[in-house]
């Protein structure tokens, strides 16, 4: 198992905690972004960034969410390690919620697939190659959520399909499946072969209410749609 | 969604009731109606007679889908004389007031005129002044005003992040874009205006444009929808990505040389292609 250390060392992460103000702090622990050392993690990182740092009520939700309390999103995944994956791992099944954001259609052939490999040895996932979104105008453009919110959001050049069950799946384009969310452990997590954080950052707004409701609830704190789902029963738990 | 067209699209000398009856036959819910343009709707045009032009369209089965003018070419709100400047704003007023009595909720204005006597710089300070004043007019009518987006022709407010500065700056509820996908030509593509304007569309202006031909030649930019180079499924796309549903108007500027009225048949099935999302 590895450590944090490993971890920073590892992926050249830039931790970012979000500071609560002295009322949410007793309700809430942190959200932590891992980040990758390159610019495409960068780049959706500032958009979760700012996303989170813009709701501290996100964190009071994870926190109720969750057993540790942790929210950790990672941007842009290209080549996480043996070691950190199943570091991650061990936080989900203590609790945590995680969003992994595939940043693989931009990684070599080789890479893509070492990395899909470590992906499905760690936490199950199934995924398939990358593909391009063409430029052919009858093609979607927009990758469609159905969860947490119905919303059409835009593709980041290329989308990572991943196998699941229908009542995993978040998103999809055209036949494929390309975010889900998974129960591991006592934890949650959420994968997505599709950019979010960019169009964060570039304030799509559709991008911005489809992370919103990904990762916080709304100002009364009440769960959204996803999390009502949850809760209701219609989705294993 | 629904569709419309402009009174100005009716064939030369057909009379108003006539255009309408065409309109409703053609396959239209609703006509835009534009004031100054032809002579059932000018300035001098009193309420009751605006009240007389309502009950016509509602009687041809159709709705107003907004008031549009084609005033704001010669009497702007950006002018520097203050009588052109003035004018203006009476008609816009006028516009407002003609939305209330037709009905409707939303009218239609060029807002700002680059030239080269008149500079961007005072032209964009102006017209934010002028539109801080008249929000609150339309505020209190409950009618929006949508400030197309006529770029290349009004060298204003070239791109659509200048022009949600534009909005953010006149800061109002009351108003919004009137998003012609056929005017932004080869500086951008309309899917991605529609995208970042989204729930600021008042209305939609439907036409299409030959982006190789520019503004300068002598030959009309515009064509008919889906003759042109607009990416008509992306743009499609877009209006469903951002949740429109209002009103489509389609605004022809190349006329068929013969057969007039059977360019209003034809751009009204290709409306309906349009929204059904049939390429």
């Amino acid at each position: 198992m590895s450590t944090r250390r490993e971890f920073l060392t590892g992926l050249a992460l830039a931790p970012f905690v979000v500071h609560l103000t002295a009322g949410q702090r007793a309700a809430a622990r942190s959200v932590e972004i891992w980040q990758e050392d390159h610019c495409l993690s960068l780049e959706s990182a500032i958009g979760f960034r700012h996303l989170v740092s813009r709701n501290p009520a996100a964190t009071s939700f994870a926190s109720r969410r969750t057993v540790s309390g942790s929210l950790i999103i990672a941007p842009g995944i290209r080549w996480m390690s043996l070691s950190i994956a199943a570091d991650l791992a061990d936080r989900i099944h203590q609790g945590a919620w995680v969003i992994l954001e595939s940043g693989l259609a931009f990684s070599s052939r080789t890479e893509s697939k070492h990395q899909s490999d470590l992906l499905k040895k760690v936490f199950g996932l199934q995924l398939l190659p990358p593909v391009k979104v063409g430029k052919n105008p009858a093609a979607a453009t927009y990758l469609e959520y159905t969860r947490p919110v119905h919303r059409l959001v835009r593709t980041f050049e290329a989308i990572t399909p991943v196998r699941c069950d229908q009542s995993e799946a978040l998103a999809s384009l055209g036949k494929h499946s390309v975010c889900i969310r998974k129960r591991i452990g006592e934890g949650t997590l959420v994968f997505l072969g599709s950019m979010l954080g960019p169009g964060i950052g570039a304030e799509e707004r559709e991008a911005i209410e489809v992370a919103s409701s990904l990762v916080m609830s709304d100002s009364e704190g009440i769960p959204l749609p996803l999390f009502q789902l949850v809760s209701n029963g219609v989705e294993a738990g | 969604m629904k569709k419309s067209t402009g009174d100005n699209f009716f064939p030369k000398a057909m009379s108003f009731s006539a255009g309408l009856d065409l309109l409703k036959r053609a396959g239209y819910d609703g006509v835009e109606l534009w004031l100054g343009d032809r002579p059932w709707f000018q300035m001098q045009t009193t309420d009751a007679e605006l009240r007389v032009l309502a009950r016509q369209v509602h009687d041809a089965g159709l709705e107003v889908s907004d008031v549009a003018n084609s005033l704001d070419w010669q009497e702007n709100i950006s002018a520097r004389d203050p009588a052109k400047r003035d004018a203006a704003v009476r008609h816009i007023e006028r516009q407002i007031e003609a939305a209330q009595i037709f009905g409707t909720d939303a009218i239609l204005i060029v807002a700002g005129l680059v030239t080269e006597e008149t500079p961007y710089n005072e032209v964009y300070k102006r017209t934010v002044q002028t539109l801080h004043k008249l929000a609150e007019v339309a505020a209190k009518a409950r009618v929006k005003i949508g400030v197309e987006n006529c770029n290349s022709e009004q060298r204003f407010l070239l791109s659509p992040r200048e022009f949600a500065t534009f909005l953010d700056e006149v800061k109002s509820p009351w108003v919004g874009i009137h998003l012609d996908v056929g005017n932004i030509h080869d500086t951008g593509f309309a899917e991605q205006w529609i995208e970042i304007h989204g729930p600021r569309i008042t209305r939609i202006h439907v036409k299409d444009v030959m982006k190789h031909r520019g503004r300068c030649g002598n030959q009309s930019v515009y064509t008919n929808i889906f003759l042109g180079d607009n990416n008509w499924p992306a743009i499609r796309e877009a209006i469903r990505k951002v949740n429109y549903d209002g009103w489509l108007i389609a605004e022809m500027e190349s006329r068929y040389q013969f057969a007039a009225d059977q360019q209003v048949y034809d751009t009204s099935v290709a409306l309906t292609r349009l929204i059904s999302e049939t390429f």
